[in-house]
């Protein structure tokens, strides 16, 4: 059996199959990406990869996931359709200030509070005024959202009738509810209405992948990768768009994350099963940190922000630097700078008529003049250097210290790779600072204070090889820069597995128990207990992900409990009963198969 | 990885901007109670936070959330007196309330943000001086060992602490009572009328420190405009006469008009105003029993008033224009109170009441009773009269439960005298083989034998 992964990049989409036990690639192919459509792409490169690889059966293909910047290329140049918003937002904090101006944004009466239940019943003459501006002004979707709706769908549903009545049956309408279980009004507004703006774009390519496959002969399920490292069924991505947007990082840290594993570049890979471990990334204008935490990619603890708009789709955590392979070095004031920007020609100090300027040397010239490297002619990088001795801002240091320029020039090498490895441990320790200084919220917690502390690193990107000893002397850990593929991002997607994350919501006092995320709403009794909700949360991800398990090993089903509280509810009515909160996972991490 | 970042924001979608960047500890100690049905129980603040998160809070820019640290038993002593043990009186999660108290303080005062809230509990504001047991819900002064620190740390003299929970701090009165450094301002329901019982217009410090502690006594019923008026023309031309470096507010939320053990009849937009009024450096959560239909808006409303934000909208779904209302007869009355209290404050009188005069000392024998544990503490308080200092402070107390033990206290600004007299009663007190507990607040050290 095979795993087919497809990762449309800005240049190339690239489409590979990979084999589920060593998690290598079996075959690859690179297709061009045009810069406006991403599905010729996507359909040019499934057809060559089957095509080129004719010895590989596609009967034998287990998954298909795909990693596509469609959602995002559709929100970032605002090629979405017009989306009207109702919100309803009750007391507390004007939620149009979380908003722009907007005249599709209704802001409507009618309210729930925090225990979902229903304090002011919407007004049915201002939601039917509401609905028809809406549709006059050219809404071609809605999106319902009311505070506290993940404890009671209700009001939302109710006005979701209200619409279909003057929006006709096709007109996709998107309920906060159903957008995520996490509590937070402005970004649940945020990420229903990009499920609202999204859903066309998304049906449309969902249904050319499907018919796309069954002519390849690939009568497997098709998946799509989410910013939180895992997959979904295609079907979902339709109701769900918004959570495919951000995948690209996602698909290169898996993607990494394999290849640290195999075998040939690490005999110590146990070390790195279980444990915590930073991820550097070091490309051509920027570092990206990320972390793995006991082997499963770490996700922010707040949601995905696209085009400005912050939302609750769950996304790895990164921090990312302005420092690069390209940035450029300067001197000022007897200090070393590198970037912020990449090093070009320096048009700011080119008058009129003058020769232009020569562009400040890179971090990539210190690696070459301290034999780190040799990506181009040593002799230019030296020069390049050698312009910044000249300067008078140059560290009075450097220059003192040595007449020899040969000597000058690698000791103003040694001093910006010493600033830039300075720079990178500093933001990474205040990345994991920001990560542990989580708050809690229980005694036992505050007690017991658990913190990730990572065992090491794997270091990738350009620089990496290079770099990767004076990496591990920086930052006083194991650092490991395993061998890149080219297509690291296809293989990533190929071995991401389903990710899900729900919250469940039980009132006993109430009787209403809801799990919005799989539109699971029930009646509860007074005798309705922790375990029962575990129970039940357990049987609505078996339901929700049914077909995944023909495709998925028990092991990449685990029900994970991140955490289930149980409080002691006292009415004022003097009413005994119990609030019970629950968030469970798949987590992401690799869909290996162990070997037999 | 490439292309997006979670956090590539553009300005298209701005959220609303704190104007005082605001540092919340929220520390719901969500696995500890007093008892399972006590009002200090798990299910407390519950819904604020699912109310703060809901509200999208976290996402203003300026307004931080922070993790608490955990104060240690040295903390404690640095403010109070306890025969029986500190392990035998305050358990982890007072320590975790008193240590949240002590992060919002380091938030401001090492330049974090400007104002910081802690939401947290158990209360603190009923624990006095000395504690032999929990009174009120309390058995730490959360606010007064936040204080304390924050002395230690950065030196700050001059603070006032405003009290506005519906319950008189007593506690917090008595702690500061002998020190003219703390101005202790607390508006509450009339004592007549609730627990503890104290609070009334003559209760005006320790005879070294006369002026130092001001009691606003409010009639039952006081509602938004009452409370509005004590705040504008008592507390706020108090503050600005006597001008301290950090203004502290215990922030209990019983005033609310849902409140079930109080009978007031402020909203959450009047918590508010009154929050903005006063204008703390630091709040920190005290008490407020209705969990559900007032605390998730009146914290809301604070912290939306303490960044200097919109509150307008803020209104609790219980709120009727009636609930909030204060009588005529109320304001006059609270008018009254005003010039009364402001009178006392610019003239404090030369005696404290409670006191006699006994060999170069200043005497006062009281009964304390510790209803949460229910204990009879019998206490007796010599205060050395000192022309230099606010005087040496020494204090006899035993209960029901234990021998008599002498407290001797030498504050932060005691005169040499004042400190030899100390350290002598101290021997003293070794030779004669009595229990006694040292503190000198001069040099942080406390001891007890």
């Amino acid at each position: 059996m095979m795993l087919a992964g497809l990762d449309v990049g800005g240049t190339f989409t690239d489409a590979a199959l990979v084999d589920p036990v060593s998690g290598r690639c079996l075959a690859s192919v690179k297709a061009p990406t045009r810069p406006d459509t991403v599905l010729p792409g996507v359909l040019e490169a499934l057809e060559r990869l089957f095509r080129e690889n004719a010895d590989l059966n596609p009967g034998k293909v287990k998954r298909l996931t795909v990693s596509s910047t469609l959602g995002l290329n559709a929100l970032l140049t605002n090629k979405t359709r017009p989306v009207g918003i109702m919100a309803l937002p009750g007391p507390g904090i004007d939620p149009a200030l979380f908003w722009r101006p907007d005249p599709l944004l209704r802001i409507l009466p009618g309210a729930q509070d925090h225990r979902g239940r229903v304090t002011a019943a919407p007004d049915k003459k201002s939601v039917t005024e509401a609905l028809e501006t809406l549709k006059k002004l050219g809404a071609v979707a809605l999106a319902i959202v009311c505070k506290f709706s993940p404890k009671n769908p209700d009001l939302e549903k109710e006005l979701a009738v209200q619409a279909r009545l003057i929006f006709g049956p096709d007109t996709p309408i998107v309920l906060g509810s159903e957008t995520s279980g996490s509590l937070n009004f402005p970004r649940r507004m945020h990420t229903a209405w990009c499920n609202a703006a999204l859903y066309a774009i998304s049906r449309e390519f969902s249904d050319a992948l499907k018919k796309a496959a069954q002519n390849l002969g690939l009568v497997c399920p098709i998946n799509i990768l989410k910013a939180d490292a895992g997959s979904f069924s295609a079907a979902h991505a339709i109701t769900d768009p918004a959570s495919t947007m951000g995948s690209g990082p996602a698909a290169g840290l898996l993607g990494i994350l394999a290849m640290s594993k195999r075998p040939q570049t690490n005999a110590d890979s146990k070390i790195f099963e279980r444990t915590d471990q930073y991820m550097i990334d070091m490309g051509g204008t920027s570092t990206d940190i990320a972390l793995l935490a006991a082997g499963e990619p770490l996700l922010a603890r707040k949601g995905l922000n696209v085009g400005g708009r912050p939302t609750l789709i769950r996304t790895l955590w990164t921090r990312s630097i302005a420092l690069g392979g390209d940035s450029a070095l300067r001197v000022r004031a007897g200090e070393v700078c590198i970037g912020p920007d990449r090093s070009g020609p320096d048009l700011s100090l080119q008058g009129e008529g003058e020769v232009p300027a020569l562009p400040p040397p890179t971090l990539t010239d210190v690696f070459n003049i301290l034999g780190l490297a040799s990506i181009s002619d040593v002799q230019m990088s030296r020069q390049a250097l050698r312009r910044l001795l000249a300067d008078p801002d140059c560290p009075q240091t450097i220059t003192k210290e040595s007449p020899d320029p040969e000597k000058q020039t690698e000791a103003l090498a040694k001093l910006f790779l010493d600033t830039a490895l300075a720079r990178i441990k500093e933001e990474t320790l205040d990345f994991l600072r920001e990560i542990n200084a989580q708050p809690v919220y229980t005694i036992r917690e505050l007690l017991v204070d658990k913190k990730i502390a990572p065992q090491g690193v794997i270091f990738i990107g350009a620089p990496a090889q290079a770099l990767r000893s004076e990496l591990e002397k920086a930052l006083g850990l194991p650092v490991k820069a395993p061998l890149e593929s080219p297509f690291a991002n296809a293989l990533g997607a190929a071995l991401a597995k389903p990710t899900q994350a729900v919250e469940l919501y039980a009132d006993t006092l109430l009787g209403r128990l809801t799990i919005p995320d799989f539109n699971v709403e029930k009646k509860i009794n007074a005798a309705y207990r922790l375990e029962d909700a575990q129970a039940d949360m357990a049987q609505a991800f078996a339901a929700a992900f049914r077909d995944e398990k023909a495709v998925n090993s028990d092991a990449d089903l685990q029900v994970q409990t991140v955490f289930a509280e149980s409080f002691a509810v006292f009415d004022p009515s003097g009413q005994r009963g119990r609030i019970l909160r629950i968030r469970s996972q798949y987590a992401p991490g690799l869909a290996l198969e162990r070997e037999e | 990885m490439r292309e997006t970042q979670p956090d590539k924001t553009s300005d298209q979608f701005s959220a609303p901007r704190a104007v005082h960047s605001l540092g919340l500890i929220f520390f719901p100690a969500f696995d500890w109670a007093i008892s399972p049905s006590h009002p200090e129980r798990e299910e407390r603040l519950l819904y604020t936070q699912d109310q703060l998160r809901e509200e999208g809070l976290f996402d203003i820019p300026g307004i931080s959330e922070h993790r608490p640290e955990l104060a240690d038993f040295s903390d404690i002593s640095r403010v109070h007196f306890c025969p029986p043990g500190f392990a035998r009186v305050a358990e982890v999660p007072h320590l975790a309330s008193a240590g949240s108290a002590i992060s919002a303080g380091h938030l401001v005062l090492s330049g974090t943000c400007d104002k910081s809230f802690a939401l947290t509990r158990p209360p603190g504001h009923h624990a006095m001086k000395v504690v032999q047991g929990g009174r009120g819900f309390c058995a730490v002064n959360i606010e007064a060992v936040m204080l304390e620190r924050l002395r230690k740390d950065y030196g700050v003299r001059r603070v006032a602490i405003v009290d506005t929970d519906c319950h008189h701090g007593d506690g917090s009165q008595d702690v500061y009572w002998h020190d003219p450094d703390t101005l202790y301002i607390s508006l509450h329901q009339d004592g007549r009328t609730l627990y503890p019982g104290s609070g009334f217009s003559n209760e005006l410090g320790g005879p070294q420190a006369l002026g130092a502690t001001i009691n606003i006594p409010l009639p039952p019923r006081t509602g938004d405009a009452g409370f509005l008026l004590a705040s504008k023309e008592i507390v706020k031309p108090v503050l600005d006469a006597w001008k301290p470096e950090l203004i502290i507010n215990s922030a209990g939320q019983d005033n609310h008009f849902s409140d079930p053990i109080t009978d007031m009849h402020l909203s959450a937009r009047g918590y508010a105003e009154m929050v903005k009024t006063i204008n703390p450096d630091i709040a920190v959560l005290e008490g407020g029993y209705s969990i559900q239909g007032a605390l998730p808006y009146v914290n809301l409303a604070v912290i939306l008033a303490l960044a200097g934000m919109d509150f307008s909208r803020v209104i609790e779904p219980a709120w009727r224009e009636d609930l909030a209302a204060t009588s005529p007869d109320c304001m006059d009355y609270i008018g009254r109170l005003r010039d009364k209290t402001l009178e006392i404050f610019q003239r404090p009188g030369q005696s404290a009441t409670g006191y006699r005069r006994e060999k170069g000392g200043f005497v006062r024998e009281r009964d304390i009773y510790y209803d949460t544990d229910g204990i009879s503490e019998q206490q007796s308080e010599n205060l050395r009269d000192c022309p230099n200092c606010p005087g040496l402070l020494i204090i006899r107390t035993r209960t029901s439960y234990s021998d008599w033990t002498i407290c001797i206290h030498i504050p932060r600004s005691a005169c040499p005298a004042c400190a030899a007299a100390g350290e002598d009663r101290k021997r003293e007190a070794e030779r004669k083989h009595e229990a006694w507990e040292f503190s000198d607040q001069r040099n942080d050290i406390y001891l007890r034998g």
